[in-house]
């Protein structure tokens, strides 16, 4: 989904939610949420610079790593641009999650879908917008700051996340100063249209 | 585990039973020993309900021990859904209990006279074998309920459902957890058919007064197996991942690679996964007092099930593993967990195995029997089965089956047994497994362990397409080996990226039989295990045509990466050149 930077919401959903309900909230990193970040830099920068991730934390919690869905084995060859979807998971379990991971013993047996080497000099560095997904470990490590921080998501994903997770109706939250209606907002119609969204834990 | 129990079920005068020593079977377990029988003693081209096929229920080399995660059982046969021979594998108590009671075999042969059910129940004192037919057709749950009646709560039960009475293809063998519930299954391959055509409804185990099978040198298998379950612990897979979210934490990652097949293989993208993910799953349990990290028999440490609670925070299953929550989720396009839970539990409650299941269903929506995602309408299809109607038959008798009685030309089988969880063509090297292992389309098949380690047929490059073949290769046979063990598959990861593990469970084998086996040695197991049952499968009629994946893998393109199935016929056919 290509997202316009200029067309990016003002208005801010606040949600305020207690801290043993928060986990539920972990679906929204699933799904992926929209990030406004500086782009056209190399993957390993991207997740040093902007998602400001330590070389130690990359290097022992994130070990599977899939940028527009194809698996990555090399950081410094693989370039962020603006409209991608980078989503990180610890290291998975089965053959299958084995050739997953980055650069590892069983890359061969998916080569059909791995990410190839960027061209380096094919985009220039400026804002952009990067959808994040965090999964497994990675979720539970990362995903309460990400959401404690300005994030996008479309109506859509989050309508579907209203209708799905377990009710949301008692939890409060404010569209700007005005108290946010749950109810009225699944009952509404939801696009890709994007919601600036911010998790405040109580 | 120094003897082996048959019982005749079509001796004159009703069943008999002979103990005998191991003999030509000593040093085998697991797999081995049900491959090793079958290709000794059933014909090939027997069929596989009649009386000639054999039905053989075996321990791991180390089940009965303290060695952790070694409680896997082995059940083989001639399989009633691909023809060839079957090894199916469960977890639950059964391989504990059997190998402490000191049986490294149960061979079931013969077929009944009658239409008699019998129970077999086992203890110190011996085997009593009883005609009881007040449990036909009883679900898996109903049953093992009557048993504790009868026998008390300290018994293990390996049992059918109504599924495996009715000889269906999918019917599974359950075995009892560590809480008495028949949650575990034999499910591959149709083997509850086969223990239904033997007439025996149940197995009841009881262990009681029986110790810990002890070590040949106890000091070294206690020290080899701290080492193991330090180096499974200290392991992010088996130490993080799959105790926090179990195997279902692997949906959320192969629908991102694309790979995850959906609406019956038509696409490797569902909109709806990460709402049946293992993360929303965990959260899901956990918030209904449920649990997300439990073992399915006592000694695991990874402890990749869990409990599965309805909304009022009742149980309504064990915690689904993500080949089920795939195969009623993605592949029939149903994104209600709440739905695939319950198919569970259905799919538990009359024996039947949940990929077979699954598939089948999804088959038979592309064959305009259900809309895609319709989950009730599934619910009562399985009840279908359950109850064998015309229509469940069809169902029940796998993907297969049901893709032929509805004109589907798209059904992900391979030697008649429906595909797992990954798309072959988005993952290549795990479709050359899928077309050449000897057990029809099977994920775990080449699943494990170590083939770096091990260096299986030397070192394979890596960006070359006969890589793929190496690699299949070696993990076939690493993971023959493995089977034979009793321990659990999930080991291998730790096992993969941890030398000093690898050689813990070797050490815990050598420390046990006092052998000094190698890498070398582990080689050679898996090797004699495939090539027994490849031998099998070609005197059962196989050729290199049945070695391969459905036509539309290679000409299909599957979205998102528009990929097919690229590895030629010639090199699937160089899989078993070694
Ligand atoms: S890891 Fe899972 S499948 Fe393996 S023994 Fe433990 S609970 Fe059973």
């Amino acid at each position: 989904m290509s997202v316009k930077i200029e067309s990016l919401p003002a208005a801010e959903l606040q949600i305020l939610v207690d801290a043993p309900r928060y986990p539920q909230f972990l679906q929204l990193v699933q799904q992926g949420i929209i990030l406004r970040r500086q782009v056209g830099c190399s993957l390993r920068s991207f997740l040093l610079d902007q998602l400001r991730l330590s070389p130690q934390f990359i290097e022992e919690n994130i070990q599977t790593i899939f940028l527009d869905g194809k698996p990555v084995d090399d950081l410094d060859r693989a370039h962020v641009k603006d409209g991608c979807t980078l989503a990180l998971s610890a290291a998975m379990p089965g053959l299958v999650g084995a050739t997953m991971r980055r650069g590892g013993f069983y890359a061969s047996l998916r080569a059909q879908i791995s990410h190839g080497p960027d061209d380096p000099n094919a985009s220039a560095t400026a804002q952009g917008c990067v959808t994040i997904k965090f999964f497994n470990n990675v979720a539970h490590l990362l995903g309460k700051a990400f959401l404690q921080d300005t994030f996008f998501i479309t109506s859509k994903n989050l309508e579907d996340f209203i209708r799905w997770s377990r009710p949301t109706d008692d939890i409060k939250a404010f569209l700007g100063e005005k108290p946010f209606d749950w109810k009225a907002f699944r009952a509404g119609n939801s696009n890709d249209e994007l919601v600036r969204v911010r998790l405040k834990i109580v | 585990m120094d003897k082996i129990l048959r019982i005749d079920m079509g001796a004159e005068g009703g069943p008999k039973m002979t103990e005998e020593p191991l003999g030509a079977y000593a040093g085998f377990g697991g797999r081995a020993m049900t491959s090793a029988v079958v290709s000794k003693e059933v014909p090939p081209l027997c069929h596989p309900l009649g009386a000639e096929n054999k039905l053989v229920i075996a321990p791991g080399l180390l089940s009965g021990t303290i060695a952790s995660m070694s409680g896997r059982l082995s059940v083989g046969c001639k399989s009633p859904l691909t023809g060839g021979i079957k090894e199916s594998n469960a977890g639950g108590q059964a391989a504990q209990v059997l190998a402490r009671l000191g049986y490294a075999a149960i061979i079931l042969e013969g077929k009944p006279h009658g239409d008699d059910l019998y129970k077999i129940f086992i203890n110190a004192e011996g085997v009593k074998i009883t005609v009881d037919n007040s449990l036909k057709m009883l679900p898996n749950y109903d049953l093992v309920d009557k048993m504790k009646q009868q026998h008390g709560e300290k018994i293990t039960c390996l049992s059918i459902g109504p599924a495996g009475e009715m000889k269906m293809g999918a019917a599974s063998i359950a075995v009892t957890d560590m809480e008495l519930r028949p949650t575990r299954h034999a499910g591959r391959g149709g083997v509850g058919a086969v223990m239904g055509a033997k007439g025996v409804k149940v197995i009841v185990l009881d262990d009681t007064g029986m110790k810990m099978r002890p070590p040949k040198d106890p000091e070294k298998f206690k020290e080899a197996n701290k080492n193991w379950v330090e180096g499974l612990k200290k392991h992010p897979v088996t130490g993080q991942g799959l105790p926090a979210y179990g195997t279902n934490v692997l949906t959320n990652v192969l629908n991102e690679a694309g790979g995850y097949p959906t609406y019956n293989f038509k696409q490797g993208r569902f909109d709806g996964a990460s709402r049946i993910s293992g993360e929303t799953q965990a959260e899901t349990e956990t918030a209904r007092g449920g649990s997300a990290t439990h073992g399915c028999h006592r000694g695991c440490i990874i402890q990749c099930s869990g409990t599965y609670n309805d909304k009022d925070g009742h149980f309504l299953t064990k915690q689904p593993e993500y080949e089920t929550v795939w195969s009623h989720g993605g592949q029939c396009g149903n994104a209600d967990l709440d739905s695939i839970a319950e198919m569970d539990f259905i799919e538990d409650n009359y024996g039947l195995d949940t990929i077979e299941m699954g598939v089948a269903l999804g088959v038979a929506m592309e064959g305009g029997l259900l809309e895609f995602g319709d989950a009730q309408g599934a619910i009562k299809m399985l009840h279908e089965v359950g109850k064998g109607t015309p229509l469940g038959r069809i169902l029940g008798n796998g993907a297969a089956f049901t893709g032929k009685a509805f004109g589907v030309e798209r059904v992900p089988v391979v030697k008649g047994q429906a595909m797992p969880a990954y798309d072959p063509r988005a993952v290549q090297g795990i479709g050359v497994t899928y077309a050449t292992s000897t057990m029809g389309a099977d994920h775990t098949a080449g699943y494990a362990v170590a083939t770096n380690i091990l260096s299986v047929g030397g070192k394979v490059d890596p960006l070359k397409p006969e890589g793929q073949v190496e690699l299949s290769r070696n993990l076939q046979i690493a993971t023959a080996a493995i089977d034979a063990t009793g321990m659990c598959l999930f080991i291998a990861f730790a096992v993969l990226d941890q030398p000093e593990t690898f050689q813990a469970l070797l050490d815990l084998l050598n420390a046990f039989y006092g052998l000094s086996l190698d890498a070398d040695g582990v080689v050679t197991l898996g090797k004699t295990i495939l090539k027994m049952e490849r031998d099998f499968n070609i005197g059962a009629g196989f050729t290199a045509e049945h070695d391969r994946l459905p036509r539309f893998f290679k000409t299909e393109k599957f979205p998102p990466h528009n990929v097919v199935f690229e590895v030629t016929d010639e090199d699937l056919d160089k899989v078993y050149n070694w």
